[in-house]
């Protein structure tokens, strides 16, 4: 039987994933990547909470989260690209703009 | 009657206002709108005068009209105006005198490149002085009281381009400030004691109707009374702060008419005969209002015994004459004194005027010189003694019915009102009633000396020259004839009712007897005389060749030492403590406050921008740790409860 408990499971296996891939990876595209893989995680916790309490609020959240990833990812994928034109590489180690 | 006196008020104003706008580059229109703007004034005041008499006797009150310019909590302050026999009285004499000086200026400043600002600025006087002379209230007095400061330095720097105008200026603003500080703590003091006992008022009639039920210390008294009496001692030029009356004659002549003759100096007189009711209560204040007059009257006068300067010669004469009406003020005489002021008014803008006159005919304001050029070219065209009474007719003959009224020669103006004052005097201290007296004396031998030495000089000369002096145009001469004429007949003018209004005398009643009058007239001649005797034949001057006067001359060529005494007061305490002031804001406000404060700042941003490594992954790592540890801390936290 598969209960509440393992998708939370799940999802928390997901997001840590997520952040250390956010954390660790130094490819703004594979950083992008571990965003989705994180939003995700939450989108399978946010599901899970709808179906154990019979209720579609959690789902209707979901489907926002899907739309806001979507648009996040067309925005994070457009900077991705203009980074690469202006600086030959997508290594965040060689974007550091903001070094004060 | 209330539409012309508000009219009268703002005209000056308006002229000042367009002057500057419209008609810069037009000197000429300039001259005849800000002319023309005066003399709508005086009539005007012609006509409030008229029926001013029905309305008293309608009434048995003066014309009060005011709005309400901002309410402090229960206390209206107003914008209005008060008319009463003394306010049309100084508004006759403001607009009156003020627009011959105006048609005077017309051609005597005309080849001035500053004529239209000199314009502006004089109206912006007039505007000022009627401000303060309409005033109803104590806040509006103080306010046009320094707009009258302002334009008076304005005139007085008019020259600026030269030094000694420019300091002179700046010497006047000053040093009328230092009684204007005196003046504002005496109106603020006695609004305070009104209105902690439920009277709180600026007005003058409400407080003259409040004055006998509030209950104010005596000290407390006197104290506000010398407070406001400070404020009249700069205006009106009373010792200790006359310093600037004869520096202020590094200005344009006409404006030495106007505002350092005629109505300036008028409105610290003004200002006692208006409060008198305060200062009547308080018998320490009024003495000391006295003796200041007595004193002032006699060391401005012996001053002038010794100048040179034809202008110098009058303000120190003002300077005198002021301090007459201040006495006749201390001795709660303000009938007496107002009317010295008006006709004091009349001939001392004729003599500053005549003085312009000769001033732009010898191009020298020295009366030595005056009198060797007219000595030269009476030489020249084999002419005696009066040679310059035909050659200046209309100048020479009213300067000198000038001097003689201001000798108070009868029945000249300067006479009757000059008599008043000593007639009040004799009332009061007998010291008093000499210092008066002696300066009668005094009065008449350095106008005596001036007379002589200009107009009647000796009639040998080293060098032939000529300079062909001659009589100036018609707006110089008429203002000086119609101001002889004033000179001659203001002692005939109801000058004392109009002030009275039909009440009684404040003071005692005290006909100026036939004594009075012979001491007055045989001591004028006498000084006359001896000027006359001295001065006929003499190129050189009297003190430097009677030894033993030299001591006391330079006394009196020092002024008292009151100049020099101010600036070692200021060298050794203000200077000191601008130095120390500054010494304090350099180091201790700028460097290091203001400067220390943006180097801490600096410093820890230099530490702190290390975090700011630009690493995005680094941001992210904090994020996430810190939103980690904030969990752990709630998980916590629940746990233990």
């Amino acid at each position: 039987m598969i209960t509440a408990a393992h998708y939370l499971i799940l999802s928390g296996v997901l997001f840590t994933i997520g952040l250390l891939g956010l954390l660790l990876r130094r490819n703004v595209l594979l950083i992008l990547l571990s965003i989705e893989i994180m939003l995700n995680a939450a989108n399978l916790s946010l599901v899970a909470g709808s179906a154990l309490h019979g209720e579609v609020d959690g789902q209707v959240t979901a489907f926002f989260v899907m739309v806001i990833a979507a648009a996040e990812v067309t925005i994070g994928l457009a900077i991705a690209v203009l980074l690469f034109r202006k600086q030959d590489s997508v290594d965040t180690n060689q974007i550091t703009f903001l070094q004060g | 009657m209330l539409t012309a006196s508000w009219f009268i008020f703002f005209i000056p104003l308006i002229a000042a206002i367009l002057i500057p706008l419209f008609f810069h580059k037009r000197p000429a229109a300039a001259s005849w709108l800000a002319t023309g703007g005066v003399l709508i004034c005086f009539l005007l005041t012609l006509f409030v005068l008229s029926r001013y008499q029905s309305f008293y006797d309608a009434n048995h009150h003066g014309l009060e009209a005011s709005l309400v310019w901002m309410q402090i909590g229960s206390v209206p302050v107003e914008f209005g105006i008060y008319l009463n026999g003394l306010t049309l009285l100084m508004l006759l004499i403001v607009t009156g005198v003020g627009s011959l000086v105006f048609l005077f200026s017309t051609s005597y400043m005309k080849s001035d490149p500053g004529y239209s600002r000199y314009f502006a600025c004089l109206s912006l006087f007039v505007f000022s002085m009627l401000g303060i002379v309409l005033s109803n209230n104590m806040i509006q007095i103080f306010i046009f009281w320094e707009l009258v400061g302002l334009s008076s330095y304005l005139l007085i720097g008019f020259w600026f381009e030269k030094e000694e105008a420019s300091t002179a200026g700046k010497k006047a603003f000053i040093t009328t400030r230092v009684g204007d500080i005196g003046m504002m703590l005496g109106i603020l003091a006695l609004f305070g004691f009104f209105h902690a006992q439920g009277h709180g008022t600026f007005n003058f009639a409400s407080i003259e109707q409040n004055l006998p039920l509030v209950n104010i210390s005596s000290a407390w008294m006197t104290a506000i009374c010398i407070g406001l009496f400070l404020g009249a001692v700069g205006k009106s030029a009373q010792v200790p702060l006359h310093v600037w009356l004869p520096d202020a004659m590094e200005g344009p002549t006409p404006v030495s008419a106007l505002i350092h003759a005629a109505t300036m100096v008028a409105a610290g007189i003004f200002l006692l005969a208006r409060l008198l009711f305060i200062f009547e209560a308080s018998p320490d204040a009024m003495a000391v209002i006295a003796w200041t007059g007595g004193i002032t009257a006699m060391l401005a006068a012996s001053i002038a015994l010794v100048q040179n300067d034809i202008k110098k010669i009058l303000a120190y004469s003002t300077l005198s004459q002021l301090g007459y009406m201040v006495l006749a003020l201390g001795l709660a005489n303000a009938e007496a004194g107002m009317f010295h002021l008006t006709t004091h008014a009349f001939f001392k803008a004729l003599l500053f005027l005549g003085a312009g006159s000769l001033i732009h005919v010898f191009h020298t304001q020295d009366i030595r010189q005056m009198g060797v050029m007219v000595r030269e070219e009476a030489k020249h065209e084999g002419k005696g003694r009066f040679y310059l009474f035909s050659r200046m007719p209309v100048t020479a003959w009213t300067f000198l019915l000038g001097t003689f009224a201001l000798m108070g020669i009868p029945p000249l103006s300067g006479y009757f009102s000059k008599e008043e004052i000593l007639a009040a005097a004799s009332n009061g201290p007998a010291l008093l009633f000499w210092l008066a007296a002696a300066t009668v004396f005094l009065t008449a031998f350095y106008m005596g000396r001036l007379a002589t030495i200009v107009f009647f000089p000796a009639g040998r000369a080293s060098e032939d020259r000529s300079h062909h002096l001659h009589e100036n145009n018609w707006p110089i001469t008429v203002p000086l004839i119609i101001l002889a004429v004033l000179s001659a007949f203001g002692g005939f003018f109801p000058i004392k009712a109009l002030v009275l209004e039909g009440h009684s005398s404040h003071a005692a009643g005290h006909p100026s007897s036939a004594g009075l009058a012979i001491l007055s007239i045989s001591l004028a001649a006498a000084g006359f005389l001896a000027a006359f005797l001295l001065y006929r034949n003499r190129t050189i001057s009297l003190t430097s060749s009677v030894h033993s006067l030299q001591a006391p001359a330079r006394v009196l060529e020092k002024k008292y030492f009151f100049d020099d005494a101010y600036d070692g007061l200021i060298q050794c305490g203000q200077e000191k403590i601008a130095r120390a002031a500054d010494r304090i804001e350099r180091y201790a406000v700028v460097e290091w406050t203001i400067n220390g404060s943006g180097r801490i700042v600096r410093y820890i941003g230099n530490i702190v921008r290390k975090l700011q490594t630009g690493v995005i992954q680094f941001y992210a790592f904090v994020f996430a740790a810190g939103t980690t540890v904030i969990i752990y801390l709630v998980l916590i936290s629940g746990a233990l409860k």
